[in-house]
């Protein structure tokens, strides 16, 4: 009975701290749809993307699409997109560190399905800019967050269109 | 029972009776040769006496007295040996002379008018009684000595002389393979020999042997013989001039032993800047196909290389060879060079080494980073340091460089697939940039690959741990401590 009850109130003090951060403000506009959904199978991650000049697209609220990203059907175009890791309902990319080369990413857009295979995983310093190091001649999809294990660089996944 | 005893009765006189073959004839003087007569003499008695000329009563077959000045007893049975009897008074060297001189005197070829009937009775008379000298006179009244055959006693005694005396042919004779070979008689004797026997296709022209060689050894028996299809006998009598019936001389065989001879070339492929049967990249030597021609330009052959760097063609008879590469083994270079071989009896087996060189492209990797707006303006930075691994498709790595100031890396590279890898410096992950290259015969000469890595400017994506949220924790791990209790 005492294990119920403590398991109980662990569980209501839980969800009200993911609601409420010193520096969490949810602001929802719930009239606009995403432009492609980003799906991580391993991690159980399954994020709405908002159109680049959205305030939606904001990585304080969802999975960001980057200003110098392409679309999934631009030939030899490359997606960014980033999100954060760490702790809290907003850290969508909190379970990076699980993801391996030949992983499978997909991406819902156009009412089309993209798979990506990771092919690239690699970190770089977290100075505010990171390098992209993918083949130009093919069809890739860049994710970035910072680094779950020790947040002192950026880890960047570089996937391949399958 | 009986038949048994018959054939053994039969084998008993095989056995113990005499072996020599013996017949029956007599003999008669049938012409007699006017405007000669012959003169037997020494120092000191003179003997004249007509010129005979005395032939087989029944088969008129040439007879020589060889007993000089003896009487004849005419139409007397004589009894004939065909091999050498002690009866005949004379040694077996004689013997064997006089069946020539009676062979190439009277009879032979052209010598058909009764001349010859005395020149070769008086060649006998002077082999076998070589105390006497026998000459020719006019007559037995004038008994005046003349010399009118000197010229034919010479062309008999070349003959005899030249009977035994064999082609100037080697008995061992080498040959190339498909073809024909002539050998000429010095000794101009082969004209009187025919082709007994032959495992060869050969022939006689003349003085000239022929012959025609395909790819086995062969043998040829040649063979001398009589035309008369007798054999020479000698005739005895006790009461009676011996006699010798002309007839044919034992045969003279002759064998030549043919060796046919071939050659081969064979090839042995190497790479031409290692010098080595192992190919480079996933080039192979393997496959490449040589033509073969002869001095007359057609073809006679080819020529494919094996697993083992090898080819060869065999069976090529003596002469010159060109050989010419036609297709090259994969990712390499056609020969375009022609190759002369001279096959003879000294070289038959020829090796050559034949090199290509492999089809190789420089490979230069330029290594840039920056930003999407200097990829566009095309003032991306040159990255140095960078280190690329190169493998080939069996994973094994085959180069290992580092870009330099201009940010490049070059090297050249065989025909062949790879994978190009691109190596960081930090931990923890997998370093994995790799792309595949082909190099083949299509590629360019020069590959150029130019790496950009893009930098873009990224917002700070890390959301730590709130106050409550550490309120949660600590309240969580408290309740759990309690409810332990």
């Amino acid at each position: 009975m005492l294990e119920l009850f403590n398991k109980a109130v662990f569980a209501i003090l839980l969800l009200l701290s993911s609601f409420n951060t010193l520096e969490d403000k949810i602001e929802l506009v719930e009239e606009e749809l995403p432009i492609m959904y980003l799906n991580i199978e391993k991690i159980n991650v399954h994020n709405a993307v908002y159109e680049k000049n959205s305030i939606n697209n904001d990585v304080n609220k969802n999975v960001t699409i980057m200003n110098e990203s392409n679309l999934p059907t631009d030939k030899f175009g490359n997606v960014i997109l980033g999100a954060h890791s760490g702790v809290g309902r907003l850290a969508y990319f909190k379970d990076f560190g699980q993801l391996e080369i030949n992983d499978e990413i997909t991406i819902d857009y156009d009412n089309k399905k993209y798979k990506y295979v990771i092919k690239r995983i690699y970190t770089d310093d977290k100075d505010g800019k990171i390098v992209i190091r993918r083949n130009l001649n093919k069809n890739t999809l860049t994710l970035f967050t910072c680094n779950p294990s020790d947040n002192q660089n950026y880890l960047i996944i570089i996937a391949e269109l399958f | 029972m009986k038949k048994y005893i018959l054939i053994i009765i039969l084998c008993a006189f095989l056995i113990f009776t005499d072996n020599v073959y013996a017949t029956e004839a007599s003999f008669s003087i049938f012409e007699k040769l006017d405007d000669i007569a012959n003169l037997k003499h020494d120092d000191i008695y003179y003997y004249f006496y007509y010129a005979y000329a005395i032939r087989n009563t029944d088969t008129q077959n040439m007879a020589y007295c060889i007993e000089p000045f003896t009487d004849l007893i005419e139409k007397t049975p004589y009894t004939g040996y065909r091999d050498y009897d002690s009866k005949i008074g004379i040694s077996k060297e004689i013997w064997d002379r006089l069946k020539l001189l009676s062979y190439y005197g009277y009879g032979y070829k052209n010598h058909t008018e009764n001349k010859w009937i005395n020149i070769t009775q008086i060649a006998i008379w002077r082999t076998v009684d070589p105390n006497h000298v026998f000459e020719w006179i006019d007559n037995v009244y004038d008994r005046n000595v003349i010399k009118p055959y000197e010229k034919e006693l010479k062309e008999l005694e070349d003959l005899v002389n030249n009977h035994y005396k064999l082609p100037n042919i080697n008995e061992n004779i080498t040959m190339s393979v498909n073809s024909t070979l002539e050998i000429e008689d010095s000794n101009l004797v082969l004209s009187e020999f025919k082709i007994k026997d032959s495992t060869i296709d050969a022939y006689l022209s003349g003085n000239k042997l022929i012959v025609n060689s395909k790819d086995s050894d062969g043998e040829i028996t040649l063979i001398k013989e009589g035309v008369i299809k007798k054999d020479s006998e000698f005739f005895y009598n006790a009461s009676s001039q011996k006699v010798i019936e002309r007839g044919d001389f034992d045969p003279i065989e002759y064998k030549i032993k043919v060796k046919v001879k071939s050659g081969s070339i064979k090839i042995i492929k190497i790479d031409s800047d290692t010098e080595s049967k192992v190919p480079q990249g996933d080039a192979s030597l393997v496959g490449a196909i040589y033509n073969v021609f002869d001095d007359k330009d057609n073809l006679v052959g080819k020529i494919t290389i094996n697993d083992d760097n090898t080819g060869i063609i065999s069976n090529l008879a003596y002469g010159k060879y060109k050989v010419k590469e036609e297709k090259p083994g994969v990712g390499y270079l056609l020969d375009k060079e022609e190759y002369t071989i001279n096959i003879d009896e000294d070289n038959l087996e020829i090796v050559i080494y034949l090199k290509n060189k492999v089809v190789e492209r420089l490979v230069r990797l330029i290594k840039y980073y920056g930003t999407q707006e200097e990829y566009e303006d095309g003032t991306m930075k040159k990255e140095i340091g960078v280190t690329f691994e190169i493998y080939d498709r069996n994973n094994k790595l085959v180069y290992i460089g580092t870009t330099d100031n201009d940010g490049i890396i070059e090297t050249m590279l065989p025909y062949g697939t790879y994978l190009i890898r691109q190596i960081t410096s930090t931990s923890n992950y997998e370093k994995v940039d790799d792309f595949e290259l082909k190099i083949d015969e299509n590629t360019e000469d020069v590959i150029e690959i130019v790496l950009n890595d893009l930098e873009i400017d990224v917002p700070d994506t890390h959301i730590g741990k709130g106050l409550l949220s550490l309120f949660v924790i600590l309240a969580a791990k408290v309740l759990n401590y309690v409810g332990t209790f």
